[in-house]
Parts: C-alpha cells; sequence; structure tokens
C-alpha cells in the first residue's frame, strides 16, 4: 500500500479552492435567504390552512422532501428549458440557485411551521385580547419566539445548503468542489484533492457553529 | 354597559353556553363562580370572541356583535373595548415588563414611544412593579407576572376587564397581592368581570354574585344572598364543597 501524501501540493492547490470559495458560499447564502422566504410563506400557509394553497403547500414539500436534489436539479437546468423556451437562456448557476432554494424551502418550511405551532396559543390570544390583529401578534410576537427555537435546526440547513451546492458542480458552475476535481484529474493526485476541499468545507462548517453559539446566546437572553 | 343575549356555544356535541342571558352595568363588579365545566371561562372567553359562540348577541356601549354574523370589525371594535387576564398570565415572553404594556399604547392605539413609555410607567407604579420595567417575564414571580398582566389590560383603556381564574395558576402565598391590585381597580370603579374560585375575595369584592352550573346560569345576587342564604339546591351543595375544603 502507497500512503505517501503530498503535503506540499495540498498547500499548492488550497489557494486556488479557496478562490472558488465565494462562488459555494455565495450560492449558499443566496438559497438560504430565498429558501427561507419561501418557507415562511409556506408555513405561514401551512399555519393558518389557508383554503386551496395548503394542500398545494403539502403536495410542493412532499415532492421536493421525496426526490433526490441531484435529479431535481437536471430536471430544472436540463428538462425544464425543453418545454418551457423562456428559461433556455438560464445559466448553470440561476438554475443551481433555484434548485438549492426550491429544495431547503421544503425542509425549512416543516422547521418553521413546527416551531410556530410549539409556540404556547396564550401568547397569540393575549395578542389579540389587547386589540392586535393576527398578523401583528405572528409578526411582533409569535415569530420572534419560534425564531429563537428554530435557530439550530436552521443553521443545520444552512451547512446542508453548503455541501449541497457541490452538487452545482454538476451542472456546470465552477464551485469549489469543481474547482478540486480539475485538480485532482490533471495531477492524478485525487487523494490530496479531494482532502483539501473536504478540510474546506469542514472549516466552513466549524466557523458558522461558532455564529450559531453566539447568535443562541443573545437570543437566549429573554428566557 | 354589557349585554349579553341568549348566548349559544357548543363544542362538537358539547354544549358549554346553553342560552346565557347577562347585563353588567358601568362600575359594577360581577363575580361568576361555579364547578369546572360549568362554562364560565368560556362565556368570559366568547366577549373577546376567543371563543366562537354559535348565536346569541355580545353587546358593549352600542357595539353590537350578532354571533350567527360576525363580522371582523366588530369583533375588533369588541376586543378593543375590553381587555382580559388570562390564567396563565401569557405576558409577552419576548418583551419586557415595560414593553408587555406599551406594545398595545404603540401598535394598536398608535401613540408615540414617550407617551406609551409614560403610561405605561405610571401603571406599573399602580401595580408596584416600576422597579422590574426593564426585566423579562421569565424572571417575575408568578404574581409579579399577573400584576404585569393586569397593568397590560388598563393600558387597552378597556370599558370591562375580563379576569379568567386570575390566581389559579399561583402559590398560595402570591394570591393576596394578585387580589389587592383587582380590589385596587374595584375601589376605582373599574367595570369588571371575574371569573374565580376564591370565594372570600368574591364576598369582599363582587356587587353581584352569579353562581353559574352546566352552561346556564342557577342563581345570583348579592354576595350577602348568594354565601348566606343560597335558594338554589345546586348553589347550596357547591358552596358546600367549596367552603368545607378550608
Amino acid at each position: 500500500m502507497n500512503f505517501n501524501i503530498d503535503y506540499g501540493f495540498m498547500l499548492q492547490i488550497l489557494p486556488r479552492i479557496l478562490k472558488t470559495l465565494h462562488i459555494t458560499l455565495g450560492l449558499a447564502t443566496m438559497a438560504m435567504i430565498l429558501g427561507l422566504i419561501i418557507a415562511t410563506i409556506l408555513a405561514l400557509i401551512g399555519v393558518f390552512k389557508i383554503k386551496v394553497l395548503h394542500p398545494l403547500s403539502k403536495v410542493y414539500i412532499s415532492f421536493f422532501r421525496g426526490t433526490p436534489l441531484l435529479a431535481q436539479l437536471f430536471l430544472l437546468y436540463f428538462g425544464i428549458p425543453r418545454v418551457l423556451p423562456i428559461f433556455a437562456g438560464m445559466n448553470a448557476y440561476t438554475a443551481a440557485l433555484i434548485g438549492l432554494s426550491l429544495h431547503s424551502a421544503a425542509y425549512m418550511s416543516e422547521t418553521i411551521r413546527g416551531a410556530v405551532i410549539s409556540i404556547d396559543k396564550g401568547q397569540m390570544e393575549a395578542c389579540l385580547s389587547v386589540g392586535m390583529s393576527k398578523l401583528q401578534g405572528m409578526r411582533r410576537v409569535v415569530l420572534p419566539q419560534a425564531f429563537r427555537i428554530v435557530v439550530p435546526p436552521l443553521v443545520n440547513s444552512f451547512i446542508s445548503l453548503i455541501k449541497e451546492s457541490s452538487l452545482a458542480f454538476t451542472l456546470g458552475v465552477a464551485e469549489m468542489l469543481a474547482q478540486a476535481k480539475m485538480s485532482a484529474a490533471s495531477t492524478y493526485q485525487f487523494f490530496e484533492s479531494y482532502l483539501v476541499v473536504l478540510l474546506v468545507y469542514w472549516a466552513i462548517a466549524i466557523v458558522v457553529g461558532i455564529l450559531q453559539d453566539k447568535l443562541e446566546a443573545k437570543l437566549n437572553q429573554a428566557y | 354597559m354589557l349585554f349579553i343575549k341568549n348566548l349559544y356555544k357548543s363544542f362538537g356535541n358539547l354544549e358549554v353556553l346553553k342560552g346565557v342571558n347577562l347585563t353588567v352595568n358601568k362600575g359594577e363588579v360581577v363575580v361568576i363562580i361555579g364547578p369546572s365545566g360549568s362554562g364560565k371561562s368560556t362565556l368570559l372567553r366568547s366577549i373577546n370572541y376567543l371563543e366562537i359562540p354559535q348565536s346569541g348577541s355580545i353587546s358593549i356601549d352600542g357595539i353590537i356583535l350578532d354571533a350567527e354574523n360576525p363580522n371582523s370589525s366588530t369583533i375588533n371594535a369588541l376586543r378593543k373595548s375590553t381587555a382580559m387576564v388570562f390564567q396563565s398570565y401569557n405576558l409577552f415572553k419576548n418583551r419586557t415588563v415595560l414593553e408587555n404594556i406599551t406594545e398595545s399604547l404603540i401598535i394598536v392605539q398608535k401613540k408615540s414611544t414617550n407617551e406609551a413609555n409614560e403610561i405605561a410607567e405610571a401603571l406599573l407604579h399602580t401595580v408596584g412593579l416600576i422597579e422590574k420595567k426593564h426585566q423579562y417575564p421569565s424572571s417575575l414571580s408568578g404574581g409579579q407576572q399577573q400584576r404585569v398582566a393586569i397593568a397590560r389590560s388598563m393600558a387597552v383603556n378597556p370599558k370591562l376587564i375580563l379576569f379568567d381564574e386570575p390566581t389559579s395558576a399561583l402559590d398560595p402565598e402570591l394570591v393576596g397581592e394578585v387580589l389587592n391590585v383587582i380590589r385596587k381597580l374595584a375601589y376605582e370603579k373599574m367595570t369588571m368581570l371575574i371569573v374565580t374560585h376564591e370565594m372570600g375575595f368574591a364576598k369582599d369584592v363582587a356587587d353581584r354574585v352569579i353562581f353559574m352550573d352546566d352552561g346556564v346560569f342557577i342563581e345570583e345576587g348579592t354576595p350577602k344572598e348568594i354565601f348566606t342564604s343560597p335558594q338554589n339546591e345546586r348553589t347550596k351543595k357547591f358552596l358546600h364543597q367549596v367552603l368545607d375544603k378550608i
């Protein structure tokens, strides 16, 4: 067995991989923001059981949770433009962003819905009893309390998104994994190339975890 | 001031209110007593439309809600002219003591932050908790939380305050401080409708006591009439059971 690790090579390709870090982080962050907006809307549709939209949102969540992300991305990028020509000009990055957002929204909406319904119903009743509307009560009292509960699972979703953004390389987006694959293919140093990119992903997850601890400490002040 | 006519409410097959009629005059303190499950809390919550009655009407100072034909502006007007004090306080957990009171002043009554703070501080003086104004509810005792909740209900500037078993969740030694605050409101001629199991307090503070059982009013009268010479057998039995415990 040949187990000589070429540390010099690893250090040499690290800057090249880090050069694409902004694509990975940009994709994950944008998908997180878009996903959160869609997820919040879906969650509120679920909480209030809004007519017509509620069954539709359930189908949406079921589909995006029940099918592989990679296949969703392929359908979106290679399939959809064939049937809907307005999407013909869509580039790989946009397709990946849309796919990741729609996918993560399905998971996050369930997280948010669960957090909202876990807030004591007396909180909303108190809002109504002082004359606030349901929407005001939601926005000013219930959602801020649900936010605190939802931070740990949402950070999980964000870390998942960072990792899942690597699937964008299959559509041809030059993100971190694509860069590592190129280094591997051109030098045959597969082990070092993929190890470096994994360590970078791991480091990002650790940093995100530290930021999570700080945010949680701040949100827990009232409790 | 408050007129309830023939109010009816059921949860599925269970009839909870079977045609309740009630009039409360301005400045009057009415206490409703009765066994658990008799519909007392449901009646109170219907007045604030937290429970949805099926038929009958509720009117407060000219705002008339027909249960069979409710519209959202009437519901809103009804809620703005009443305030509710809950058994489990229900203070906004994400807001400080002061913010719990200013919330409705700023959001519903559209007052400026300064004006809202002044009103809230005056109310906190009334309930004796001004030194806690920057704390969060979780750091307060049950009695203190309920006193803040009373201050919050007064900030609505309601025509009527509804108390739904305000001391039932409290440790015995904290009941007194809450009852004293309610007593103070009674002296100031605040119109109040109170559901309670504190018979001594009811005797003391009520202008009128109503005994309710099985979704209807069985008997009503002055505290003296109800507590010393109840006419109805069910009232006698209930008082016997409750007062015997003490």
